[in-house]
């Protein structure tokens, strides 16, 4: 369960199995934005705040900046929308996987070389995988 | 008022030659950079991209001809209303946080290619998997024909009508299946962080220009309130209805694109899709942000233009601005170019995921399973040809018949968003049964089809019923299948 996907399924390619318990087991990452509680809600409460109901039609209210105070309300909470996305991405989704890749898996124009260069192996992308789902 | 054409001269077709010649470079590059044969590696380029390619990748994928041109025509037409676009394209990046971090952590574990790999392993159904493949195929096939009409008004504003509509057309369309072909989505990512960078650059252009020059928003807003005061006003309920179905169907509907998809399946590490996405997040408030105030500037410079070429006013601004020094001109030549290297960064991507579905989902499961990675490449790059060919065809028929028929070929975001719930819902409840989702696409995409059918055939005028988009309501019935058919269907993981 704490493998590493940049070792066992680096050229693995999916080829139709379905073991559904695995499947499961393997969804959850350890951290995900889903988790907190606050996030649909506050979504839901900046996208409902940037839709202008609050005001009759057909008003156009005081300008400032050359647009309307309601058209700088829709600006602002997207923005709002922007840095919670950003804050889920960037403080709330977390997983097992290290955030930088190791060395020895950088591309070789990068400067490091791939293991299959240090091993000498050809990258052979239709290798049989190590944990194979077929039931 | 029309404005008067634009005179660019041979240095904007000497410009857009070079960067054309570029993009088939790096098409080679990404070609000697290849790591075997494998489909992974034509499609994903073997899952390695780092945080600059990841962004710009995405970044360039995303904000299409449309955005620049098509967005600045609609609040044009609009008015100020039409700020929900900066919104729903936020949105978008929202609804990634629901379900990638699943889904990236099981394309990663089990080696996704294509969106509907991830259908068929949770749902194990043929035809969901076949159904999902068509909607997706068709909405991205509509979305290239889109560009590909955008790419032949973008190359005849360079070129001052020098090149005409179709010849710019076959060009742009022939420079990018070269440089697909030969390195697949290395290649294409490679051409999208030019022309991300270059879209990077008009934009902050475009502002410059903008803020600078004729007095920049302020001056626009005092002229649009002194001529057409109602494109500043509120909507009324209809409005609200309207803005609040864009918002559900653009952010759910565009999350679901399979070239961005694919593009979270190709970070090479967690923490490269982290910091694109939260990047990502902020991207709207510069790029779409900007169409909405060329489209508000436009509106104050060129009132009266009819729907057809309020779609070209990026180019009118633009024009309006380039005759005012050398800097000025060649600002204008830089952000005409971001408008072609937005449009191709968009289509390429979505040309390459069809050829990735219909080769990976199709091909390879159903008439060829046991052909060699070489055999799968090569049909995916025939079928990629022959597909633009169709495309480019198509677009031309569509343009000389004008036929309301053809208003079906507008269809992309409400098909794909029938999907959603397969995502959405299918990463989190396991309850979920396949039939339960296959029943809910195929009413909800008939409910649309119905409804777009009938307004093509004049049996009714409006695509949206109460202000609601037909792919709306169609969503709405399809969720409601699957959390029925999900509440009624045995729990899963009890039986086993």
């Amino acid at each position: 369960m704490k493998s590493c996907p940049g070792d066992e399924s680096h050229h693995r390619e999916y080829n139709n199995e379905r073991d559904m318990d695995r499947f499961w087991a393997e969804i959850r990452p350890e951290r995900e934005p889903m988790q907190q509680w606050w996030f649909i809600p506050l979504l839901l409460v900046l996208a409902v705040a940037s839709v202008p109901w609050y005001l009759p039609g057909g008003v156009t209210g005081r300008i400032v900046g050359g647009l309307p105070i309601w058209v700088w309300t829709a600006i602002a909470c997207s923005a709002g929308i922007s840095t919670l996305t950003a804050v889920l991405a960037l403080r709330f989704w977390r997983d097992d996987e290290p955030d930088h890749e190791p060395e020895n898996q950088r591309d070789p124009e990068r400067g490091a070389k791939t293991q299959d260069e240090k091993t000498g192996a050809e990258p052979d992308n239709e290798a049989p995988d190590k944990t194979d789902l077929r039931p | 008022m029309k404005p008067e054409p634009i005179h660019l001269g041979n240095s904007a077709l000497v410009f857009m030659g070079l960067y054309l010649l570029g993009m088939i470079g790096l098409g080679f590059l990404g070609r000697s950079r290849r790591r075997g044969h494998s489909l992974k590696d034509f499609y994903l380029a073997g899952s390695g991209f780092g945080f600059i390619v990841l962004f710009l990748t995405l970044f360039a994928t995303q904000y299409s001809g449309n955005t620049l041109l098509g967005f600045s025509g609609r609040t044009y037409r609009q008015g100020a209303s039409y700020i929900n676009s900066v919104t729903f394209m936020i949105l978008v990046i929202s609804c990634y946080m629901i379900y990638a971090p699943r889904l990236y952590r099981l394309a990663k574990r089990f080696g996704y290619i294509t969106p509907a790999d991830f259908i068929y392993h949770r749902f194990g159904s043929h035809a969901l998997r076949v159904v999902a493949v068509i909607l997706l195929c068709w909405g991205l096939g509509n979305y290239i024909l889109e560009q590909l009409v955008a790419m032949g008004h973008a190359v005849q504003a360079l070129s001052d009508g020098r090149i005409g509509f179709m010849t710019g057309v076959v060009i742009l369309a022939c420079v990018m299946l070269v440089y697909e072909s030969l390195g697949g989505m290395r290649s294409v990512a490679w051409t999208d962080v030019a022309q991300g960078m270059l879209l990077l650059t008009g934009c902050s252009c475009i502002l410059y220009l903008l803020l600078t020059s004729q007095g920049g928003l302020p001056a626009a807003a005092e002229t649009i309130m002194a001529d057409v005061p109602e494109r500043f006003e509120t909507p009324g309920w209809a409005g609200v209805r309207s803005w609040t179905s864009n918002l559900i169907l653009f952010g759910l509907g565009i999350a679901i694109y399979p070239h961005a998809i694919q593009r979270l399946f190709a970070a090479r590490t967690l923490g490269t899709l982290r910091r694109s996405l939260g990047v990502m997040a902020f991207m709207p408030l510069v790029t779409t942000l900007l169409a909405f105030m060329i489209g508000l500037i436009g509106l104050s410079r060129f009132p009266g233009l009819s729907h057809v070429d309020a779609d070209k006013i990026t180019v009118y601004v633009m024009s309006s601005i380039g005759g005012q020094g050398w800097i000025s001109y060649w600002l204008v030549i830089v952000v005409l170019s971001a408008v072609v290297a937005a449009i191709m960064s968009t289509a390429d991507s979505a040309l390459l995921s069809i050829g990735s579905m219909v080769t990976k989902d199709i091909y390879k499961t159903y008439f060829r399973p046991e052909a060699s990675p070489e055999h799968y490449l090569k049909v995916g790059k025939v079928f990629g040809w022959v597909l633009m060919a169709f495309l480019i065809l198509f677009a031309w028929v569509s343009i000389e018949t004008e036929s309301s028929i053809f208003l079906l070929i507008k269809l992309k975001v409400e098909f794909m968003i029938q999907l959603s719930p397969a995502f959405m819902l299918g990463v989190f409840w396991r309850r979920l049964p396949a039939r339960a989702v296959l029943l809910g696409v195929v009413l909800g995409t008939a409910f649309t089809l119905v409804v777009w059918g009938g307004a093509a055939a004049g049996a009714w005028e409006t695509r949206s019923p109460w202000g609601i988009s037909a792919g709306v309501w169609g969503l709405a019935i399809n969720y409601g299948v699957c959390i029925a058919g999900g509440l009624l269907a045995p729990d899963p993981a009890k039986e086993s």
